[in-house]
């Protein structure tokens, strides 16, 4: 990392300022860089003494958190709550630096004195802050580029469990989606939308410098001082070929120079779900069943036997309800710990820390727990040679992060009893195989889902100061990663249906090596001109493997999958197949500035992979970009009110590495259901085509055009950026649906254009500013999103040369990527509208779609976009409040207008049939009413409710359970606002932390997801579901009509939920 | 120094860091296999083995008897997730609707690409013996005829292709219905000149499947638009070259129809062509849940719900009901021995007791597995091994069913005819498979496809059109006195005149049903007044029984039997929907089938 510093061009002050290089690339913070050393005379020297102050601002507020300490030394102290510090100096020689983040820092000499009061000068301005950039930072006033950041303060608001939860509702233009609840679920993130329709939209991320690939659930946030999100082309080009769908440049802590300092951040929270799925109970099933037979056979009367299990109608007579949800929901905990020291003289700096992550699900055995430790090493040699290393460890263990026991939660009979009289668990407890007791995986040794992971992630430096403002850098990167899957389920599970048990192991290695040359040379001519010049050359090579084996009938449950050769193999398989990759890449930046005024970056890349096909390997991803401070120019000097105002335009291409390898030459398959066969008793290994090659594959390029304005007013208490955007990713990646009728049913080719516009804007307002220490502060952080998804082409043409939709893989001209096509929606067929529903080959009771072109019938030509997922803007929200010693933090975002597809009520995904087959959600559904005699338990009977919302139940045979056009009813609006967190804390006066032996204390007390509220009337009954969680777990293929191309990643989400913690942070 | 030493040591770092082979962009894959394979001796193996591994999805999925059997006189609906297939629903026999049909298609084009690879660059493969390298591409067309076939009789027009596709194309369009016919035989013709005569392993195709193919093909092709005036006497000339020498193919008939069916005969003598599964959970799926095309569901679909049943529950021997077809009364009732003018013969308890087909291919008692009570009755004094329920395939006088009633320990069910639902019906139990390992594991049984029973049908239905319908009874006389119960081979002898083609569609209803083939039969026939005899069959309610409810008092005094099949049919009916997605994959060039 590098850091462009103002320069005084003197030829004396050279050597200080090297060691203050040294020092600021060490703390990799965002520390002020500007600095105002004094020299001072040496005095006569004396012996230990101690000396006490007050450490003040410039208008004489105190100041706590200052650090004190002793030069050269570790000897250091924290300033108190009043500002105070003691401290014993060693000798008469002794200097004391004062640093404290968002003030010069001071050097003064001691002397005799044993009282030392000291003032600190704000940063005037946000002028000489340093922001990191990708391969180094630059000064925030000369970057040129969009970039958000994520400070470190930010980061302790909400104790998260992986970094892309933290920058949830965070930061403007970024997208993050929680994928569900169950512990160890990384998020979607999204930067500017999507703009691939090929598997990857994923940010590159790149962690202290290498790389990152992988989990996010790798990383310990609290190992994290800042996140910094790249958005525009002139940011990211300098990542070339990964660049395209954004960069989160992650910073890991490092040691200071300073008295060592120990850190101790915990919690502990309870957290349960947020709401309930609002499910029949047995009288309701009860009805509804009886209604869908009723609907096909009306003189249907419920004492037939093939209504009801015996057992069932005892429970219904009983007025019993089986209540799946009560049995299985139960209460989870997470808890966090983290313990951290650091420190370091002048040439060596050490951090390190132990983790420890714990979270458990909202079902039995779910559970994730991480261990991580890393470790960090800045040694200066001599006057030009610096070395470091970071070395980021951790190993997961997850429990059951396949099981997902929702459907059984849902679906089976609340009639019907899970235990047998002898108290034995039921497998079927209605005796339909559709309906299996979840309960059955929850008996000692009836399953095992485990996954354990240990990633080594690794970064070594080394640098040269070559000649004045000239360096050269080494960065070694090496990840390694190992996993470890293990399963096993028992006959008695609805895994094996009662058939023989199963168990399976599979393991994974995966490694990373990267090799970079940085050559940097910084230098200011004549206190006007900047120069910052970057030259990359770096290697990189990707090796992945893994293997897989599964046998069926183990001779003994509690082996579990311990013991795989007591069973009959059944797959054997290279589940990860081994794959390699290398990239090659030249890189060249300049950055120049004049009089803070003006600045202008121009990059170039080059990337050459292994991916494409020979002479289609390289590539150049060019950008350039201007930016001038206006706030600095002479006119505007006398405008005190206006502190930043900065204009920055940039333009730049940058790509996408969505290709696997090995995708330009084709492939043949094997394996059971694809070629494998049998001659007898003797296996046939047979092979079919599966892709077809490729040799002109290639990258697609996204060029992003960026208008940015920053700004800050009013001694900067609203200050913020407003970012205006348009992306073009051109050659798409396209995963094209081919008729099957040609041996493949799709193929990955580059064609076609997507456009992604937008704007941002980030505010932060100070609303109430302090009079003075302790007293009533409040500010606030905004953001908010638009963007706008288009596709531009498809390269398919009409006859006339124009575009056209691509109707087959469910494309169109002018919509956003992923949209929802299929049948419109108009309600149910009501009593009165008998002769056109019988028109339209349907009946009353059943679900009303829209006859689009009037051509009397019902068929493909009638679907319509019924909706996106695209938001029509999204935002965050955070307010801070502070006084005396209490915080109040409150976290929100909302997105707006985006369509969601539920799977409960999505009737493809079978959670929602209409047969009555098996429970469901409580839907208002048609009924033509039951008379009182055929329903005990409900007296008067069920009276007839025309709804027209949810069609009449019916048994009536037909190709699927669910009703005709049932995959309309799982489209709903995904409006919501989340207020994602509120925590209130309390920082202990100074005097008791001191009297504690600690330097600082801070307890606070945060609830997550207190309150989501959901526009859709039917989120607002099934509290259980997070619309938030339901943005991203679609995906869109041509291939199933059926469910109009609908399917659901990852199946379904267990309920959101809440949760209380508590925790501390100390500092000793 | 310092310096020097440093900046060696950076140089170094350098050098060591970034000096690596020099082919690191060079993409050597080994672990994936290209197209290339397929010019290799192995290659070759594999991609002809993964031909054959078609015949599993086409011959071994819900979509096997959905698209073959289902919808016609034979079999109506079943309780369990039913199709559009089996009442011709109008809302679900769409082409967005109908995925078995679909799931045909594509599985047929993906095995003829995989036909066309090997085909094309086999010739080329090195290590083979010449003896070797011709049998598999001799099996190689066979197998692609067959998948064209399947599709030809489907869906009319289809796109022809008999070059490997090696560049994406979605310029697709349908050939014309005799040139698909032309390249079919072409096919076969080419193989039968080369290919050999038995199997060298269990499952592989021999020149018998050829001729019984030909046969086929030519048969079907005689009604079809791009009739050729010689197609009958071509179809009795390989039906007749097959039967005539069926000792040279290892082939004969089995004595007893039971035997045809034996659990482990699957590759019998009388096996022309199968498709091949084994209990090596390896090679075939056998988990029952896991679903990853190409599992057989054969033993499932057929089967009611016995495990409802009073004192019954569900267990490996009996097998999992997925009740998909309920056989109709017209196939009952076929068993029944009539005269020349339709008149039964047989009544009462002796009725279906000369021709033995129906009590060796149904089940039709239970016996008791569980004495214990469950949701349908039952009790702990009913004895294991004894009667649970009886299908008696008539109504009983009250008499007999009072005294079932009466009996002791515990009386058992009985279901007649009119208490038939979509649950509770007679079982076909042709492909039953008793040595799955687990409850609910998919069956290990090869499927047969054809068998020379067949054959002599398949002849005695092109003599019959070809004015011989002497030689006609004499080969259909041949599978009916096979069927006979002892001694009743004279009664089950019909004359010449008793050749009609109704006579024959019954008799391969008898002999054949659930073999995947009905659906086509009526498809291909036509009444002696020239009406297509799909359409008409299932519009008449003889055929395909009407839905109705079924109220009697006893176990199954509800539940539904029948299907809305003749009201629904339509006349485009005759061809299957081409799936939407290929229309609109290839954006509309691939046109629909009229109606649709």
């Amino acid at each position: 990392m590098n850091k462009s510093l103002p320069s005084s061009g003197s030829q004396g002050r050279d050597r200080k300022w090297s060691r203050l290089v040294a020092l600021l690339l060490l703390t990799g913070s965002l520390t002020p860089a500007y600095v105002q050393a004094q020299q001072q005379a040496p005095v006569s020297t004396s012996g230990p003494h101690q000396v006490t102050g007050k450490v003040t601002s410039d208008d004489g507020e105190a100041l706590p958190g200052v650090t004190v300490v002793v030069k050269g030394t570790t000897n250091g102290a924290t300033t108190s709550a009043d500002g105070t510090y003691t401290l014993t100096v060693p000798s008469d020689n002794a200097i004391l630096i004062f640093s404290s983040v968002g003030f010069g820092r001071k050097e003064v000499a001691v002397g005799k004195r044993t009282s030392l009061s000291q003032s600190l000068t704000p940063e005037t301005q946000a002028l000489n802050e340093v922001q990191v950039v990708g391969y180094g930072t630059q000064k925030k006033s000369q970057v040129t580029g969009a970039i958000s950041s994520v400070s470190d303060e930010q980061l302790r608001d909400v104790p998260v469990a992986n970094v892309g939860q933290a920058l949830q509702g965070r930061a403007a233009g970024i997208t993050v989606s929680s994928n569900g609840t169950a512990p160890g679920q990384s998020p979607t993130i999204r930067i500017r939308g999507s703009r691939s329709l090929s598997g990857s939209n994923d940010p590159l991320l790149v962690v202290d410098g290498v790389p990152f690939d992988g989990s996010l659930n790798d990383l310990n946030p609290d190992d994290i001082t800042s996140l910094e999100v790249l958005k525009d082309a002139s940011s990211t080009a300098i990542y070339g070929a990964r660049g395209a769908n954004g960069v989160i440049l992650i910073t890991t802590r490092r040691g200071k120079s300073g008295a060592a300092r120990a850190t101790y951040a915990g919690y502990y929270g309870i957290k349960d779900i947020y709401g309930r799925f609002d499910l029949m109970n047995g009288e309701q099933y009860y009805n509804y069943r009886l209604e869908a037979y009723r609907t096909q056979s009306p003189t249907f009367d419920p004492s037939n036997p093939s209504f009801l299990t015996q057992d069932e109608r005892n429970n219904y007579a009983a007025g019993k309800t089986t209540d799946y949800q009560s049995l299985l929901f139960q209460k989870g905990h997470i808890q966090n710990h983290t313990l951290g020291v650091s420190g370091g003289t002048d040439i060596t700096q050490y951090s390190a820390s132990l983790g420890y992550y714990d979270e458990t699900g909202i079902v039995p055995v779910q559970r994730f727990q991480r261990y991580s430790l890393r470790g960090t090493l800045d040694q200066q040699i001599g006057k030009r040679v610096k070395v470091g290393v970071n070395t980021l460890n951790t190993f997961t263990n997850a429990n059951d992060p396949n099981v997902n026991v929702l459907y059984q939660i849902l679906t089976t009979s609340p009639l019907a009893s899970p235990y047998d009289a002898n108290g034995q668990l039921v497998l079927y407890p209605n005796g339909d195989n559709a309906g299996s007791n979840p309960l059955t995986l929850y008996t000692p040794n009836a399953h095992l889902d485990r996954s354990r992971r240990l990633r080594s992630f690794n970064s070594l430096y080394g640098q040269v100061n070559i000649l004045k403002g000239l360096d050269y850098r080494l960065n070694v990167g090496l990840d390694g990663r190992t996993q470890a899957d293990e399963s096993f389920y028992a006959s008695v599970t609805p895994n094996n249906g009662g058939g023989v048990n199963t168990a399976s192991r599979s393991s994974s290695i995966a490694y990373n090596l990267l090799a970079e040359n940085l050559l940097t040379y910084n230098r200011n001519f004549a206190e006007k001109h900047d120069l910052n010049v970057t030259a990359l050359y770096s290697r990189q090579t990707y090796h992945a493997d893994g293997f897989q084996a599964g046998v069926r009938g183990t001779l003994a449950d509690y082996q579990l999958a311990d013991n795989l050769g007591a069973g009959t193999p059944s797959t054997i398989s290279n589940n990860t197949p081994p794959i390699d990759w290398a990239l090659e890449s030249y890189m060249g930046r300049l950055n120049y500035a004049y009089d803070n005024r003006y600045s202008a970056t121009l990059t170039a890349r080059i990337d050459r992979s292994s991916r494409l096909a020979p002479g289609h390997k390289t590539n150049v991803f060019p950008s350039a970009a201007v930016a001038w401070n206006i706030a600095n120019e002479s006119f505007l000097k006398d405008y005190s009110w206006l502190n930043t105002l900065k204009l920055r335009a940039s333009l730049g291409r940058v790509g996408s590495t969505a290709i696997n390898p090995y995708q330009t030459q084709g492939a043949l398959i094997t394996g059971i259901g694809n070629g494998y066969y049998n001659y007898g008793t003797t296996g046939g290994i047979g092979i079919i085509p599966s892709a077809i090659p490729n040799p002109l594959l290639g990258w697609e390029y996204t060029t992003t055009a960026n208008f940015g304005l920053d700004f800050g007013f009013f001694e900067n208490r609203l200050t913020g950026s407003v970012e205006v955007y348009q992306q073009r990713t051109s050659d798409l990646l396209l995963p094209d649906a081919l008729p099957t009728a040609s041996g493949y049913s799709s193929f990955l080719r580059n064609a076609g254009q997507t456009q992604n516009r937008g704007i941002e804007i980030s505010l932060t307002t100070v609303n109430l500013r302090a009079k003075d220490l302790g007293g009533f502060e409040w500010s606030t952080d905004w953001n908010f999103t638009v963007n706008r998804e288009k596709i531009l082409n498809l390269n398919v043409y009409n006859a006339d040369g124009s575009v056209r939709d691509d109707v087959g893989n469910q494309r169109f001209i002018g919509q956003p990527l992923y949209v929802i096509y299929d049948y419109r929606n108009l309600g149910v067929w009501q009593a009165s509208e008998a002769d056109q529903a019988k028109k339209y080959g349907s009946k009353v009771g059943q679900i009303k779609v829209a006859d689009v072109n009037g051509d009397g019938k019902i068929d493909a030509n009638d679907r319509v976009i019924v909706g996106s997922r695209q938001p029509k803007f999204e935002a965050g929200l955070t307010n801070r409040f502070r006084f005396k010693g209490l915080d109040l933090t409150i976290v929100a975002l909302t997105r707006v207008g985006a369509t969601v597809v539920d799977p409960y009520s999505f009737g493809p995904s079978y959670y929602a049939t209409n047969t009555g087959r098996r429970n469901q959600l409580n839907f208002d559904y048609y009924s033509t009413g039951i008379p009182a005699n055929l329903t005990p338990q409900t007296p008067g009977g069920v009276p007839a409710n025309p709804s027209n919302t949810y069609p009449e139940p019916d048994q009536t045979v037909r190709a699927n359970e669910w009703p005709t056009y049932g995959s309309t009813l799982g489209y709903h609006s995904g409006t919501f606002i989340k207020v994602r967190s509120i925590d209130l804390g309390y920082t202990l006066p100074a005097a008791w932390a001191k009297a504690a032996f600690m330097s600082s204390t801070r307890i606070y007390l945060q609830v997550q997801n207190p309150y989501i509220w959901a526009a859709d009337k039917y989120f607002q009954r099934n509290k259980a579901i997070d619309p938030d969680a339901l943005s991203y777990s679609t995906r869109f293929g041509g291939g199933d009509i059926s469910g109009a191309g609908i399917t659901f990643q990852g199946g379904s989400n267990y309920p959101v939920t809440r949760a209380f913690i508590l925790g501390v942070n100390l500092g000793f | 120094m310092k310096k020097i030493v440093l900046a060696t040591l950076s140089t170094t770092l350098v050098l060591s860091a970034t000096s690596c082979n020099k082919n690191i962009l060079d993409e050597n894959p080994t672990s994936v296999l290209t197209p290339a394979f397929l010019q290799t001796a192995q290659g070759v193996e594999a991609g002809v083995t993964g031909v054959y591994s078609g015949l599993r999805q086409v011959y071994g999925n819900d979509a096997a008897t959905f698209t073959t059997e289902a919808g016609t006189d034979l079999w109506t609906t079943g309780i369990s997730a039913s199709s559009g297939l089996a009442d011709y629903d109008n809302n679900s026999l769409t082409p967005t609707g109908d995925g078995s049909n679909s799931f045909i298609w594509t599985a047929c084009y993906q095995k003829i690409n995989a036909a066309n690879g090997v085909l094309q660059y086999g010739p080329n493969a090195q290590g083979l013996t010449p003896t070797r390298l011709t049998q598999l591409l001799a099996e190689a067309k066979l197998l692609r005829a067959q998948y064209y076939f399947v599709l030809v009789q489907d869906f009319g027009d289809v796109p022809l292709y008999t070059t490997f596709i090696d560049q994406p194309t979605k310029d697709i369009s349908r050939a014309p219905l005799a040139d698909v016919y032309t390249q079919i035989l072409k096919d076969l013709t080419e193989s039968l000149a080369t290919i050999a005569d038995k199997p060298a392993q269990p499952g592989r195709v021999t020149r018998a499947t050829v001729l019984h193919l030909l046969a086929k093909v030519y048969l079907t092709r005689a009604t079809s638009s791009a009739k050729q005036a010689t197609d009958y006497q071509m179809a009795a000339q390989y039906a007749k070259e097959l039967i005539d020498n069926q000792g040279r193919y290892g082939l004969a008939l089995e004595t007893d129809p039971a035997a045809v069916f034996a659990e482990g005969n699957e590759n019998g003598k009388e096996v022309i062509f199968n498709a091949q599964f084994n209990n090596d959970a390896t090679f075939t799926g056998l988990d029952g849940f896991t679903y990853v095309s190409g599992e057989n569901v054969l033993g499932f679909q057929y089967r009611s719900r016995y495990d409802k049943l009073p004192n019954m529950a569900r267990d490996t021997y009996n097998g999992r009901p997925f009740a998909r077809h309920v056989p109709t009364y017209f196939l009952e009732n076929s068993y029944i021995l009539k005269d020349a003018s339709g008149n039964a013969l047989e009544s009462g308890a002796a009725l279906r007791t000369t021709d033995t087909r129906y009590s060796k291919w149904f089940t039709t008692v239970y016996t008791v597995n569980t004495p214990s009570p469950n949701a349908n009755g039952g009790s702990t004094k009913a004895v294991v091994g004894d009667t649970s329920a009886w299908y008696p395939g008539r109504e009983l006088t009250a008499a007999q069913l009072t005294r079932i009633a009466n009996r002791t320990p515990y009386p058992y069910i009985v279901i007649q005819p009119s208490q038939y639902t979509t649950e509770y019906f007679p079982t076909l139990n042709k492909f039953d498979s008793r040595n799955r390992s687990s409850l609910n594991g998919f069956s290990t049984r090869p499927n047969i496809i054809y068998r020379l029973a067949e054959t002599y049908l398949m002849a005695a239905e092109a003599y019959f059109y070809l004015g011989n319908s002497a030689q006609a009874a004499t080969y259909i006389n041949v599978v009916r006195e096979r069927a006979a119960a002892a001694g009743k081979k004279a009664q089950m002898d019909i004359t010449p005149a008793q050749v009609n083609i109704d006579f024959i569609l019954d008799e391969r209803a008898r002999e054949l049903c659930g073999e995947f083939t009905r659906w086509y039969d009526l498809k291909r026939t036509t009444t002696a007044g020239g009406a297509n005899e799909l359409l008409t069959r299932i519009r008449n309610t003889n055929y395909a029984p009407a839905l109705r409810s079924v109220t009697t008092p006893g176990f199954t005094k509800g539940g539904v039997y029948g299907s809305n099949a003749a009201i629904n049919i339509r006349d485009f009916h005759v061809l299957r929907p081409i799936p939407q997605s290929e229309i609109d994959r290839t954006s509309g060039k691939l046109t629909q089938n009229p109606g649709y």
